[in-house]
């Protein structure tokens, strides 16, 4: 799939490119508007993942143009204003997400898979692991036809857990998955660790849990090999 | 008091000053004239009678050399002449007495003029009932007494339209600076007035207005500005080391640092996240189109909070009972508050503390009482506990002091009261207080 960067700070350009190069996709990159504005024209995306704040352009005029492309692209708005307005407006305008600088990869990631997942329809995915059926549809958890209750945070971990499967997800990542109000203060990674083992309690009266795995040190990581 | 109002009762308290000395001395003035004009016709009525007795004779009037006297007066006694044999000469008089005719005591003015008259001293006597005068004093008076009432009346009327005329200009001054909360929202077209204070005061509030919005502007800028210069980095930083990370080549060592770094970094993310939303608060900036439901916020604060509690073991009583619903706001910053409040209420209790959150509904006012069985506050700190970056407790709690500096904002920016009492080793009760308009 291919992805358009607009960017104009390069070094960030640079890791979000290393990293979804990783994830399979393919990068090209535009540091200024003018640069984005020749290239919507020309190539067909998947994804552009535009910063609103750039020197020598207006950010929704950048919007506006890649609807006017014909662009199926899918728009992920990255910035560092955070303003509920440019929210607004850049969903109004057809944006697809909206992500605050400074964003973890992950969620980046993440975001682009649901988008993925969306746009292909939505099918109901459930997932079975070790006798639970994870629906991420409905968002519930059951064994052998048991509802287990769940809270919101203890949905979303797992969730988050489950679409990047087999890989470590550190406790910073999984708070700023999880974090509804960008506003607090205090934001402490170490409840997520109450969580997960609030999680864990609820699930172990019905099977082995150990899929849950601990990562010393670093988080956890579903681990379903 | 209006001022048109003060003015107006300033001019009507003058005039009826004015009036009442008016009426004190008016009535004695006219008495004056009135005794003036009358000696004057009686000093014409003497001559007048002199010449008449000279022309006929005395004996027309009096025996010659008896002691009998004449008198005349008219049917209703209010004039009368009197002529009686006495033995000095005195110099003409006008006095003010009584007389008794014919049984009626009559106040008059009576001229006394002596003459000789073949050898015999005679003293004449003409007299003008004053009762004229004083019925005219009394009825000039009422008649003066209401006209002036009506006048009063009628000027206090007439000014108060007239102030309220002159006046509108100030008035509508007013109202365009009562509705202002951010100098966006003022009304920047001039008023219309040809009177030059109003036109210099309206003027000088118009530059004034300018001068903030465009400092407010010159703020939101640089705020704008800070949080995309400070984040941009940060989320360089922050890409860069989940990307290491993800790399899976460092030894433990390394991966730990990362990760501890990853958490300074979140840190001071999170003290430019407040110090924005501070700044941006206090700029007005956030929308404020919610309608809350105060327990049911809190009942939500509650659910996003319950690990927390239950990880301290602390027992979380909310018996907020009387619903009221707090609008126009803004509902994440309400969240905000609550949850910072509740939040430090966690943060400074004892393991297996308490938690009470009460209610009270006052006549003009909604009261929300949050109380710990923590550490409390010691009171010389109590003043500067909702200053920025003021940090007491010393603890292993990481805290960046932003907290409650953040919730006087938010309270601040709804109109609403936050107050603090809290004793030493028994905890402290936050109040906020919202005002039911």
């Amino acid at each position: 799939m291919n992805v358009l960067i607009i960017e104009d700070e390069k070094s960030l350009a640079k890791e979000v490119q290393d990293f979804l190069k990783k994830e399979g996709y393919t990068c090209e990159l535009a540091a200024t508007g003018k640069e984005a504005s020749e290239k919507i024209f020309v190539n067909p995306y998947d994804f552009i993942l535009l910063d609103l704040g750039l020197p020598d352009y207006d950010g929704m005029q950048l919007l506006k143009e890649v609807k006017e492309a014909g662009q199926e692209a899918a728009v992920i708005i990255l910035t560092a204003r955070g303003s509920t307005d440019d929210k607004v407006k850049g969903l109004d305008l057809g944006a697809d997400d909206y992500l605050a600088k400074p964003f973890s990869l992950l969620e980046l990631s993440s975001r682009m898979q649901a988008i993925t997942r969306r746009k292909h329809g939505l099918k109901r995915s459930i997932t079975e692991i070790n006798g639970f059926q994870i629906d991420l549809t409905n968002r519930s958890v059951h064994f052998n036809n048991t509802l287990i209750n769940l809270t919101k945070k203890e949905f979303d971990i797992l969730q988050y857990l489950l679409i990047n499967k087999n890989r470590v997800i550190t406790r910073m990542q999984l708070t700023e998955h999880i974090w509804d109000n960008a506003l607090e203060v205090d934001y402490d990674s170490n409840y997520v660790d109450v969580h997960i083992k609030n999680l864990r309690k609820k699930l172990t009266p019905f099977a082995s849990v150990d899929w849950i795995e601990t990562v010393r040190g670093i988080g956890y990581r579903l681990n379903l090999t | 008091m209006k001022l048109y109002y003060k003015l107006t009762l300033i001019n009507a308290l003058t005039r009826i000053l004015i009036v009442v000395a008016f009426l004190i001395f008016v009535p004695d003035f006219i008495y004056k004239a009135a005794i003036l004009h009358t000696d004057d016709l009686l000093g014409r009525k003497k001559t007048e009678f002199l010449h008449i007795m000279n022309k006929m004779g005395i004996n027309q009037f009096i025996q010659e050399g008896s002691d009998s006297t004449y008198a005349d007066y008219t049917i209703f006694k209010e004039k009368y002449v009197s002529i009686e044999a006495t033995k000095n000469l005195i110099n003409d008089t006008i006095v003010t007495g009584r007389r008794d005719i014919e049984g009626d005591t009559v106040e008059a003015r009576i001229l006394k003029h002596s003459f000789k008259y073949n050898n015999a001293i005679y003293l004449l006597e003409i007299g003008e009932s004053l009762q004229y005068v004083n019925d005219l004093k009394v009825v000039l008076s009422e008649v003066a007494l209401y006209i002036l009432l009506g006048v009063i009346f009628l000027t206090v009327f007439v000014d108060l339209s007239v102030m309220q005329y002159l006046l509108r200009p100030l008035q509508k001054i007013g109202d365009k600076l009562k509705g202002v909360r951010t100098p966006e929202k003022f009304d920047y077209t001039p008023i219309k007035t040809n009177t030059t204070d109003f036109r210099y005061l309206d003027s000088t509030i118009r530059n004034m207005m300018r001068k903030i919005r465009n400092t407010f502007y010159i703020e939101k800028e640089f705020i704008a500005n800070v949080s995309h210069e400070l984040l941009t980095p940060i989320s360089i930083l922050q890409t860069r080391l989940e990307n290491m990370l993800e790399a899976g080549n460092l030894n433990e060592e390394a991966e730990t640092k990362i990760i501890e770094s990853q958490k300074t970094l979140g840190r001071l993310l999170q003290i430019i996240r407040a110090l924005l939303l501070i700044s941006q608060i206090e700029n007005n900036q956030p929308p404020k189109n919610d309608m809350v439901n105060i327990p049911e916020l809190l009942k939500e604060v509650e659910s996003e909070i319950e690990v927390r509690l239950a990880e301290k073991g602390i027992t979380f009583n909310l018996t907020v009972l009387e619903d009221y619903v707090f609008a126009p706001c803004n509902r994440s910053l309400l969240y905000t508050l609550f949850f910072n409040l509740i939040n430090n209420a966690i943060k400074y209790n004892t393991q297996n503390g308490n938690i009470t959150v009460t209610s009270e509904k006052r006549k003009n006012e909604y009261i929300v009482h949050i109380r710990d069985t923590g550490k409390g506050i010691a009171p010389e700190n109590l003043k500067s506990i909702f200053h920025r970056f003021k940090k007491f407790n010393n603890s292993e709690n990481e805290s960046y002091g932003l907290g409650l500096a953040m919730v006087k904002t938010i309270a601040d920016f709804h109109d609403m009261d936050v107050k603090v009492e809290s004793k030493l080793d028994e905890g402290s009760t936050f109040t906020v207080v919202f005002k039911i308009a």
